[in-house]
């Protein structure tokens, strides 16, 4: 125990007692996604500036006549003496009247229309008839749809409520009762959000699988290429403590890298997303339990991949002949953490005891607020299990002359 | 009471060599024969049932050319390589059984053995010593007597990878001796050194002997062997052809007399 400590404080000596070595490996790799996250971000927000020339389309349905021309006049009214509106301007907008609002609701979605709004069919402003609106009557309700992720669409949803409020504050009579109410047709915003947190497994995997593959080669096969292995070979500490505390040092730094990494989204997503899904909410919505979960998968999935990637460092002659061999081995556990995204139903236990097909699956579920702490447990297990075996066959080639003195 | 401290039983060692190289073997031996040899083999035989014992107080000399089975020999006494077959003995602990035991009573020093070019002497030190479970406060003490010996106290903080050669070598010599160990196995003592440093680590081992300790030394150099070895053991192409005390070997004869005279005889005429 006290030698895998001496192994464990002289890798941390080695690590950040190398400023360049340790920022590069740490701050960078959260700093580069950060930037790059915000970049997009900042693109996205480019697309979204108004512009004054542009003509909202809004297809209208049942809107009665007397309606739009009070409309009108209040756009020309406003047009005419803006000094009456103060702060209250419009843009363009076009009223198309459709017959068809399933065909309108799908041009909507393609982006043909800016907004359809839905009035109800006895949605009346005719003088005649409005006293049946008043207090304490049925109230009229008029039902905007538009797509909040799409920047025009959102623009003439704002543009046409306050219209319908100046509307109704200026010539229906005060105590009618007439409110709009409104559909976001892209609650597919938050699959667009949906999308990102399902990605956010993979992209852990591949930060983790990065910050590793950046430190295990280089800390064992570069040893054994330097020839300083067999300086600690000599003296008496077993191999099995070598091994263990190779394994433990390097996992505490790769998930440092990763979290790092982990940091750099987390802090970018809202900007990618926009305010609409704050990922703080999303993320104040997770418990601490869930949390604890999370950091044990993330923490025994880092173990694996250290002693996987251990194992084959110390069986190949260099660092080049290790980062060789494991970008294959990298890619496949890859592809079995992309698996859960493509695959459909993976429910059954078995599924939560192949590597890394597991991590995705388990933290997708914790993601998801859907997990069972049972799977977790089984996946937490099958890591440790898994990295206990590389770390005997690791402390067996430690004690192999013919692995550790192959030139 | 014996002062046997190092037992080497009959260790034979071989390699496996490559395709390519078992073709020249192979020619090799058809040349010998003076014939066409059938077979190629498939192993080179670098330690050929080698036996020796050294004492307590004592400098031995394994000497031999190059590629003799000198470094084979002192790896498999520092247990980094396995015999094929025979056993080495450190104050009775076997190689093969008991290498941690074995570990924790001999010094190895070679220049294959490199230290981590990121740390200083000072660190590296503090670190072997804690690998070998030593006392801090004895290891502090031996740490400043040890480096003022060497002059390594005035360059304790200076990076492995900004030292000179003889930097190097001392500072390795001293952490490879961090435990003060009874057996002390030294692969080319000498080799790289300027004479000042050379001397410098020569008196270290006499120091060494002085203190009871037993020491092996490697060479392929007649006059280190003459100055400072008290038996000698000489190696000829993985075979122990001579061993004795080195006043026993020379006689009235230089060593370079007796070894070419030995050579002659189990290899041939030096071309
Ligand atoms: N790892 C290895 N694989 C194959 N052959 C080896 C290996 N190590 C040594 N040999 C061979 O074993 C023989 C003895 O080598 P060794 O290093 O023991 O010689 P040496 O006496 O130390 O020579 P030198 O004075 O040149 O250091 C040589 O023929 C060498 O080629
Ligand atoms: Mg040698």
């Amino acid at each position: 125990m006290k030698n895998i400590m001496t192994i464990i404080k002289k890798e941390f000596a080695r690590f950040f007692g190398d400023y360049r070595l340790a920022l590069s490996t740490l701050l960078l790799p959260g700093l580069m996604i950060f930037g790059i996250y915000w970049l997009i971000g900042e693109g996205m927000q480019n697309l979204t500036t108004e512009d004054p020339e542009v003509v909202y389309d809004v297809a209208v349905y049942n809107m009665p006549e007397e309606v739009r021309e009070g409309m009108m006049e209040i756009l020309a009214l406003i047009e005419e003496h803006p000094e009456l509106f103060p702060g209250l301007s419009f843009p363009n907008m076009n009223f198309h009247s459709v017959d068809n609002r399933t065909v309108a609701l799908e041009r909507l979605e393609y982006g043909y229309y800016d907004l359809l709004a839905v009035f109800p069919a006895e949605f009346t402003a005719d003088p005649g008839r409005i006293d049946e609106f008043r207090y304490p009557n049925f109230p009229q309700k008029v039902m905007l749809h538009f797509d909040a992720t799409v920047q025009d669409s959102d623009l003439a949803f704002r543009s046409f409520s306050s219209l319908m409020s100046a509307y109704h504050g200026t010539i229906l009579p005060q105590d009618v009762l007439f409110f709009t109410d409104f559909y976001n047709i892209a609650d597919d915003a938050a699959m667009a959000g949906m999308a990102l947190s399902m990605m956010l497994p993979m992209l852990i995997l591949i930060f983790l699988f990065q910050s590793c593959m950046g430190l295990t080669p280089e800390s064992i096969a570069g040893e054994k290429e330097r020839g300083t292995i067999a300086t600690m070979l000599v003296t008496p500490i077993k191999r099995s403590e070598f091994a263990i505390g190779k394994v433990a040092s390097l996992s505490v730094i790769s998930l440092l890298a990763g979290i790092s990494s982990f940091i750099g989204i987390i802090l970018a997503m809202p900007m990618m997303l926009g305010d609409e899904i704050g990922m703080g909410d999303a993320a104040a919505a997770y418990t601490v339990m869930d949390y604890v979960w999370l950091l044990t998968l993330v923490l025994t999935t880092v173990i694996l991949i250290v002693a996987l990637m251990s194992l084959v460092s110390a069986f190949a002659k260099s660092v080049k002949e290790a980062t060789g061999i494991l970008t294959p081995v990298m890619m496949v556990g890859m592809v079995a953490a992309f698996v859960p995204m493509f695959a459909g139903n993976m429910t059954g236990i078995y599924w939560y005891m192949i590597p890394f097909v597991n991590t995705t699956l388990a933290l997708t579920d914790i993601f998801a607020f859907d997990y069972s702490v049972a799977n977790v447990a089984v996946v937490n297990a099958m890591n440790l299990v898994l990295a206990a075996v590389f770390i005997f066959v690791l402390t067996k080639l430690f004690n192999s002359e013919k692995v550790m003195f192959r030139k | 009471m014996s002062n046997v401290i190092l037992k080497v039983e009959n260790i034979t060692k071989t390699y496996a060599i490559s395709k390519k190289q078992q073709k020249i073997e192979k020619a090799k031996l058809s040349q010998q024969a003076g014939r066409a040899s059938k077979t190629a083999p498939t192993v080179i035989t670098a330690n050929d049932n080698v036996s020796f014992t050294a004492n307590k107080g004592e400098i031995f000399g394994l000497l031999g050319p190059n590629g003799a089975g000198k470094t084979t020999t002192l790896r498999i006494m520092s247990t980094l390589i396995k015999a094929d077959s025979g056993d080495v003995f450190i104050d009775g602990f076997s190689v093969k059984n008991e290498s941690t035991k074995v570990r924790g009573r001999i010094g190895f020093l070679t220049s294959e053995l490199k230290m981590e070019e990121f740390f200083t002497p000072n660190y590296l030190f503090d670190f072997f010593s804690n690998l070998y479970g030593l006392d801090p406060t004895k290891q502090a003490a031996y740490k400043k007597e040890i480096f003022e010996k060497f002059g390594i106290d005035k360059f304790a903080e200076v990076k492995v990878a900004n030292m000179s050669q003889g930097m190097k070598q001392k500072t390795s010599l001293v952490i490879s001796l961090v435990h003060d160990p009874d057996v002390v196995i030294f692969d080319e003592p000498t080799n790289g050194l300027d004479v000042v440093t050379a001397k410098v680590v020569t008196d270290f081992l006499r120091d060494l002997r002085e203190r009871g300790k037993c020491i092996i030394v490697s060479t392929h150099i007649f006059s280190l062997v003459e100055q400072l070895c008290d038996r000698v053991g000489i190696i000829i192409a993985g075979q122990m052809v001579m061993c004795d005390t080195l006043a026993e070997i020379t006689k009235e004869r230089t060593m370079e007399e007796v070894f070419f005279d030995l050579y002659k005889k189990t290899v041939g005429e030096v071309d």
